[in-house]
């Protein structure tokens, strides 16, 4: 048929054209450094930047991405950042990210802006082709920048080198120097405690005690919601895992092997136990529908909600939550382990961290940003603010405040606290979060006393698009909607048999696969992190 | 009765049969320029940026670049074989084919009719009110219906359960939310609620083209209303009719009409509804987007654009056998 | 207007059926939008005590302030009634010259024509290759990347087609007879006639495009260029703070509630549409269309 000839005639002429501009655009490519907004001025060649060294009070303005969409100041304004430009030369154009989507097509695309701040792309990121390493530029521009070892270590990606510093890791020394006052919670349970003292005051020293404590929430106030969970995992589950001494995902070390959560038959315990409060009627089975932590604390702040599994920061958060009702809320905290085999396995090796582009226009500013940023000055400066200003240094070794300093409007307007996070260590937020003789402080000794340091396993990180990394996706979702089955069984035997379908599932997975490899990195890790 | 108007379908030839091939283009020139226009517009901003469905074969990671869809490493059909040996797959395609055959049986009709009712209505305040009203959920997002379903649903303080326990009509609290047996039948009417009376507007638009005069002729021959209904309107809307049908078929894997089926599945979807919620795009979207595995996300688009482009070829071609009109 | 002679039987219970089962669906499409509006009026931390569902129990202003605190959304809400007028504008006029081609049934390479559009619309490159091509066009951060690419509709393109083949075909030709040129004949006796299209083509387009922000985070860096709906977004985005895990520790203390700001965004973003779509509404009476033909 004649259309039938035509259509493949178009079709072939279809196929030039797109080869067409496939080439053009792959050419274009090449020559796009002349559209990108973000590297037309000044040349990011190292040995140039030699040449036109910049002015000392030259101020620089770079770009820097956020990636995290929620972060709440889009501007670098206020006298902290002022005084941080002042002393670094540096002024950052701030972009938020919108979603997860943006950073990755940046990177894709070749299109970065200087600077990015990145938690979910640090390890995509750390490639000589899209940024530099610090310490190369350490060497070429800031010989006397020296970043303790251990962070150094935690940061290294598979070419031996690190392109960024992490925040919210602190090495075992600076954590020793500031002992008893730089404190790290978990998940703890705040309570209502008009309500716990017109039960005459019950003690809660144990994981049973707490159970009756329910019951008698439950049996004298039956309209109540006994216990209600925040609905992320590492609260509501972190809570009771850490009580039973397990984690309830990823990796433990069992005697010099790693082996992944379900593996432990000591979960079971976990989910038996959790069970059975949704059993007697103490935990709503919607609670497990949540996803928006507003949702499971709306029961708590109407008061129909009796506890509330959270951060160790449960009990202060919720009483400034309600402060002013006029229903006599008042809340405490258990503030401490309710077992003997409580534990918590801390493998945090850092949170989220700058790196420095390969399209960065002043990369010797940049470095020596990181250095000012990462020193104890700087990280107290764009933390806590100006000395004498914002905050005095107490004799104790921690800071009292003169601002309220957790104010989403007093943040606005001074820039304290956020831009901290760009390079502030464990110890610097936990001194932030120091308050004597409060609740959160009180949970976070007695949590403190029970923790126990591997940063070791939190190095056995999957490379991102490798097979590793999807086994752990899936084993994330499959363990949140079967791990639900658990906690919802009708049956003790149930609980069991939904346990072993996870471990089933979990095998089916490539649970083995992953446990090999992890083990194999785990070696290697040892080997390098105890020189 | 006035019914043989002469549409464009029958309009007066451009093109008599023995004419050279130039000759017949030149006369229809007008129209090939609008066309061409248009093609050339798809050429820049549809076809040449589907050189991007190569990373559906090759081992693409974003940080190699532009050059790295070219340059990496073809893996033939591995995406393709990671989705089908899912430890999950089969749930999978169970749930996504459920939902979206549910979505467009209910989906499809309720805007006619509904376009039908209202152009019954004669009293126009009401008239207008109902269908202002009616369109307005489409501007809601779903993360504000899901939150405003907890509101109504809820087992615990709901509005709805509420109200049907005060009532006396339940004894047990109906666990809409989390229930898997309620999830298909949740999200297919809070599809329809959200948008059954946006799309109602281009039926109403249709109906809005039909001859008055063709009404006037019924009702003096003694037509009753649903007669007319039945042998004016429909007849006078088919072709919007089937447009959007075969259009929806094709769309039938997104949710068809009402589409959808990826926010709902990932917002009203939780892990105690799962083993009725999970669908193929959020299982792509977890493994591929979430995960920055953009080859992956664009291996499982590839499949369902098969499947869609196969949809509408056979749809179009069976609804021309059968009512006379299609797509073309 | 049609008039009704005769009202039977009939016409009481279709009636009563019709007027019933309508004043039910109002109900139920207004009453959750009704209790959206009284929530972005109500403090945020006083709706999560649950029980407002009528009107704002403790009347508050502090949802919209919390919007409308950044002086740059005036800039957002100009931008994005532009990209609206002309998106929609341009999407309109380019579509229906591309239906009123392709509706002819006599047109050469018909076929080909219709199945480059099928294809179009099933198949895409992705987000990647779909950024590239727009670089080495030099649309990136311009205001044109908000309405050029979306230009033609393939949906619309398909209505459209349908539609044009209903209408008459004497309207065009004692035109044609009289030498006017296709576009004339388009522009002057055809789009005039398919109001009732255009209307809801500009309504559906101009509502995607008032919407839209995926483009403005994407391909856009120039603030002066942010849209109304990415702003609120933003917004929006800052109080998910717990959506990171890693951030599971840091708050903000605000004063409003995620839920608090998203229904009051939606409400903002509502309202124009709400006060536009009255105007529309005329078009899509019956008759409408051959009436002013024969008229």
């Amino acid at each position: 048929m004649q259309l039938f000839k035509l259509m493949k005639k178009k079709q072939l002429v279809l196929l030039m054209v797109t080869l067409v501009f496939a080439l053009i655009v792959g050419c274009s490519n090449n020559a796009d450094t002349n559209t990108n907004t973000n590297t037309n001025k000044t040349p990011t060649n190292v040995e140039k930047e030699e040449v036109s060294e910049p002015v000392k009070d030259e101020v620089v303005e770079l770009d820097l991405f956020v990636d995290h969409s929620w972060w709440p100041i889009k501007e670098w304004s206020g006298p902290i950042p002022e005084e941080i430009t002042k002393r670094t030369g540096v002024k950052l154009n701030i972009t938020v990210a919108t979603d997860d989507k943006q950073l990755p097509l940046m990177i894709a695309s070749g299109d970065l802006p200087d600077l990015v701040f990145t938690s979910n792309n640090a390890q995509r990121l750390s490639d000589p082709n899209l940024a530099y390493s610090w310490q190369e530029l350490i060497d070429e521009y800031a010989p006397d920048f020296q970043p303790h070892p251990d962070k150094i270590a935690v940061n290294l990606a598979p070419d031996g080198n690190y392109y960024t510093i992490r925040n919210n890791f602190s090495p075992a020394e600076e954590w020793k120097a500031h002992e008893g006052y730089a404190l790290q919670g978990g998940a703890d349970v705040g309570f209502r405690k008009d309500i716990w003292e017109q039960l005459g005051s019950p003690a809660v020293n144990t994981l049973e005690d707490f159970e009756k404590l329910l019951g008698m929430v439950k049996d004298k106030y039956p309209d109540m919601v006994p216990l209600v969970l925040n609905p992320t995992d590492t609260w509501y589950m972190g809570f009771f895992a850490n009580n039973y001494g397990v984690i309830f995902n990823g990796l433990y070390d069992d005697n010099g092997q790693l082996k992944f959560a379900l593996r432990n038959p000591e979960l079971l315990n976990v989910y038996k136990y959790m069970n059975g409060l949704y059993r007697k009627g103490y935990i709503l089975p919607e609670n497990y529908a949540y996803k928006n932590e507003d949702q499971a604390k709306e029961l708590i702040t109407s008061g129909k909600g009796f506890a509330y599994v959270w951060t160790s920061g449960v009990g202060d958060r919720l009483n400034s939550d309600t402060a002013g009702n006029d229903k006599g809320m008042v809340f405490t905290q258990i503030g401490k382990p309710i077992s003997d085999n409580a534990k918590i396995y801390r493998t945090d090796t850092g949170w989220s961290g700058v790196v420095i582009t390969k399209k960065n226009k002043n990369a010797e500013k940049s470095i020596k940003l990181m250095q000012f940023l990462l020193s104890d000055e700087g990280q107290r400066l764009a933390m806590w603010g100006i000395e004498d200003q914002h905050y005095t240094m107490n004799a104790a070794g921690y800071p009292e405040f003169k601002f309220d300093k957790n104010s989403a409007d007093v943040q606005n307007k001074e820039g304290n606290y956020w831009w901290g996070l760009l390079a502030g260590s464990a110890v610097t937020e936990a001194l932030w979060n120091y308050v004597p003789g409060s609740e959160t402080t009180k949970a976070g000794v007695n949590w403190t006393k029970v923790m126990e340091w591997k940063p070791e396993i939190g190095l056995v990180k999957a490379e991102p698009d490798s097979a590793e990394q999807v086994i752990i996706t899936n084993l994330n979702t499959m363990i949140k909607n079967e791990g639900s089955k658990a906690l919802l069984a009708t049956s003790e035997q149930d609980v069991e048999k939904a346990f072993q379908n996870m471990v089933d599932q979990a095998e089916k997975i490539g649970m083995a696969k992953l446990e090999a490899w992890a083990n194999s990195e785990y070696e290697q890790i040892k080997a390098n992190f105890n020189q | 009765m006035k019914t043989n108007v002469s549409t464009m379908q029958q309009n007066t030839p451009l093109i008599i049969r023995d004419e050279p091939l130039w000759k017949r283009f030149k006369k229809q020139i007008a129209f090939q320029i609008f066309v061409l226009l248009g093609i050339l517009f798809m050429g820049i901003f549809s076809y040449a940026p589907m050189f991007g469905i190569l990373m559906a074969f090759k081992d693409y990671k974003i940080t190699s670049g532009i050059i790295g869809i070219f340059t990496s490493d073809w893996v033939g059909l591995r995406y393709f074989q990671e989705f089908v040996n899912d430890y999950n797959f089969p749930t999978l395609v169970k749930n996504t084919l459920a939902l979206s055959i549910l979505k467009l049986f209910f989906s499809f009709p309720i805007p006619i009719l509904y376009a039908i009712m209202l152009t019954e209505v004669r009293q126009a305040f009401f008239k207008r009110f109902v269908q202002t009203v009616s369109y307005l959920p489409h501007f809601i997002s779903w993360v504000v219906i899901v939150g405003v379903a907890f509101a109504f649903f809820s087992t615990d303080t709901g509005l709805v359960n509420n109200l049907l326990m005060d009532m006396g009509l339940i004894d047990q609290p109906l666990r809409i939310l989390t229930d898997p047996d309620y999830f298909w039948g949740l999200a297919v009417s809070s599809a329809v609620w959200k948008e059954a009376g946006w799309w109602t507007i281009i039926f109403l638009a249709a109906i809005a083209g039909i001859d008055p005069s063709l009404y006037e002729a019924a009702e003096m021959d003694g037509a009753s209303r649903l007669k007319r209904i039945w042998h004016i309107t429909l007849p006078g809307i088919k072709g919007s009719i089937v447009v959007v049908l075969i259009l929806s078929i094709g769309n039938i894997l997104g949710g068809g009409l009402v589409g959808s089926n990826f926010e709902q599945a990932f917002l009203l979807g939780n892990p105690l509804n799962s083993d009725k919620s999970q669908i193929i795009q959020t299982y792509s979207f977890n493994m591929g987007l979430a995960q920055g595995r953009f080859a992956f996300a664009t291996a499982i688009d590839l499949v369902q654009s098969i499947i869609s482009l196969t949809l509408i070829l056979s749809s179009n071609y069976i609804a021309k056998k059968v009512s006379g009109s299609g797509l073309f | 207007m049609r008039t009704w002679r005769r009202r039977s039987g009939e016409d009481t219970v279709l009636d009563t059926v019709n007027y019933t089962l309508l004043t039910i669906i109002a109900f139920i499409t207004f009453y959750p939008f009704y209790y959206i509006l009284v929530l972005s009026f109500n403090s945020g931390a006083d709706s999560t005590y649950g029980g407002v569902y009528l009107w704002p129990r403790t009347f508050t202003l502090e949802n919209y302030i919390f919007f409308f605190q950044d002086i740059n959304w005036l800039k957002g809400f100009f931008v994005s009634t532009a990209r609206t007028v002309v998106g929609a504008t341009m999407t309109v006029i380019f579509t229906c010259m591309m239906a009123y081609g392709l509706a002819r049934n006599d047109l050469m390479f018909r076929r080909v024509y219709f199945m480059l559009v099928i294809i179009a619309m099933n198949f895409s490159g992705g987000l990647i290759a779909f950024y590239v091509v727009l670089r080495s066009l030099g649309l990136l951060n311009s205001f044109g990347v908000y309405v050029i690419p979306s230009m033609l509709n393939l949906f619309f393109l398909l209505i459209a087609i349908s539609f044009f083949r209903e209408i008459p075909s004497e309207l065009g030709e004692s035109a044609r007879m009289d030498g006017a040129s296709e576009i004339l004949i388009l522009i002057r006796i055809i789009l005039p006639v398919s109001m009732p299209l255009l209307a809801t083509m500009a309504l559906f387009v101009g509502s995607g495009q008032w919407n839209a922000w995926l483009d403005s985070a994407y391909f856009v860096q120039n603030e002066n260029l942010r849209t109304l709906t990415y702003r609120m977004i933003q917004v929006i985005n800052q109080t998910v703070i717990s959506a990171d895990v890693g951030a599971a520790n840091y708050t903000a203390n605000l004063k409003v509630t995620q839920f608090s700001v998203q229904v009051t965004a939606m409400v903002i973003s509502i309202a124009p549409i709400v006060c536009v779509y009255p105007f529309l509404q005329r078009y899509f009476v019956q008759g409408i269309m051959l009436g002013s033909v024969k008229g």
